[in-house]
């Protein structure tokens, strides 16, 4: 979390040079990577000061759950969305959490991730296609022999 | 200071007037009345004092009275319940100058057998002019070496759960507790008997009737409740830490470090 503060959006966050959950459980074991976000829970309990805080089998079946839902996600992610959390960025939940409600968070992440994935994916191409200068060293064959579209 | 009421002993009069018809029998009591109010009975004045028609009934109502001085009559019987009064009312004038019951070699801190502390029987005893009277609900609190340490007077009625010197000290601080703190005191016998009630079905023995009594006077309350055990240890976690048993953790740990 010390380095949360540059982790200012969503698209930092998902292009951050961190491993996915789906990396850990390949590399490190599916056990790692559910303690990894069981950790990550119990942190997100403990902070968030709550009355009614996720009991302990909620928070390993919540892991489980989101381990093999959102193993797309990477460690920047989950971050950036304890930042949001804490902030209130999802509401009130009224100093109680459960899976329902973690899951719900994770969803809605999940969604403007993808959401602003897809929008950084066409601009990005819209970049490409935009550009006005041929890279003639390396389509050189392609021009030799009469393929290349533009002149 | 006139003496408002007299002993009216119920079944000795029923079998007194056993024989009277209903209006005699309200002749004999108004006349008792009287008689009690005015020390005896103008014989000249009898028709004021029972009004019109009584003279129907004085055949039977007179024989119930006798001369007490030259033109008065009076109830023997009344008059003799008036000394047996007064001597009573003087002998604890007496006692209570002197400040309590002299100190016996051999008292104890339980009442005699003879003393009856139930409330129905206890009614009558203070009319009754007895000579242990004035003893029945005086308890002695006595030291180890049999001396006496003070004398705590208790409600004619009242009967105690626990009769040892500790619990009738206790009881006692309770109710100057109550005056001083909360300017409360038990208004008859029956109050005082349903607190002492309520206190014995609390406790558990004596000791505990004895730490319920201090626990309220401690914290200030006004009545009794069970004692507290161990605060701590029923003490919820403040609010924000979250309690996660050393399994969990280790179990989170294990999977750590499995990878």
């Amino acid at each position: 979390m010390k380095h949360a503060g540059k982790l200012t959006n969503i698209e930092l966050a998902m292009n951050a040079a961190a491993p996915t959950l789906g990396t850990f459980a390949r590399e490190k074991g599916k056990d790692f990577a559910i303690g990894l976000v069981m950790g990550w829970l119990v942190y997100l309990n403990d902070i968030l000061n709550l009355n009614k805080p996720m009991t302990e089998d909620q928070i390993e079946l919540c892991a489980i759950e989101v381990n093999n839902t959102f193993y797309s996600l990477k460690i920047s992610d989950l971050t950036f969305l304890f930042k949001k959390i804490i902030s209130g960025s999802y509401g009130e939940f009224y100093e109680s959490l459960t899976i329902p409600k973690v899951l719900t968070f994770f969803r809605d992440y999940y969604e403007d991730r993808c959401t602003a994935a897809e929008q950084q994916s066409l601009r990005q191409h819209g970049d490409f296609i935009g550009d006005e200068t041929f890279n003639y060293s390396k389509n050189l064959r392609r021009v030799l022999e009469g393929k290349s579209k533009r002149v | 200071m006139k003496d408002p009421a007299f002993p009216f002993y119920a079944q000795d009069f029923l079998t007194g007037v056993m024989h009277f018809t209903m209006p005699e029998r309200g002749l004999f009591i108004t006349l008792l009345s009287y008689q009690w109010s005015h020390g005896s009975i103008p014989q000249d004045r009898l028709g004021l004092i029972l009004g019109s028609g009584w003279e129907a009934h004085w055949p039977a109502v007179s024989k119930k009275f006798a001369p007490a001085a030259p033109g008065f009559i009076a109830n023997i019987r009344l008059e003799e319940e008036r000394a047996k009064r007064a001597q009573f009312k003087l002998k604890q004038s007496e006692n209570g100058k002197k400040g309590g019951r002299k100190p016996k070699s051999n008292a104890t801190n339980k009442p005699t057998e003879s003393q009856n502390t139930s409330p129905l029987s206890s009614q009558k005893k203070p009319l009754e002019n007895e000579s242990d009277t004035e003893d029945k609900y005086v308890y002695e609190i006595v030291n180890e070496d049999k001396e006496t340490h003070g004398v705590v007077i208790l409600h004619e009625a009242v009967a105690l759960p626990y009769t040892t010197n500790s619990f009738v000290q206790q009881w006692h601080l309770w109710k100057s507790y109550r005056a001083r703190q909360h300017n409360f005191s038990y208004y008859s016998p029956a109050t005082e008997q349903a607190a002492l009630n309520e206190l014995a079905a609390l406790a558990t023995g004596e000791d505990n009737a004895i730490a319920i009594l201090h626990q309220s006077m401690a914290k200030g309350w006004k009545g009794f409740f069970e004692i507290k055990q161990n605060h701590e240890r029923t003490k919820p976690a403040a609010k924000g830490k979250v309690q996660y048993s050393d399994d969990f953790k280790r179990k989170i740990a294990g999977r750590l470090q499995s990878g």
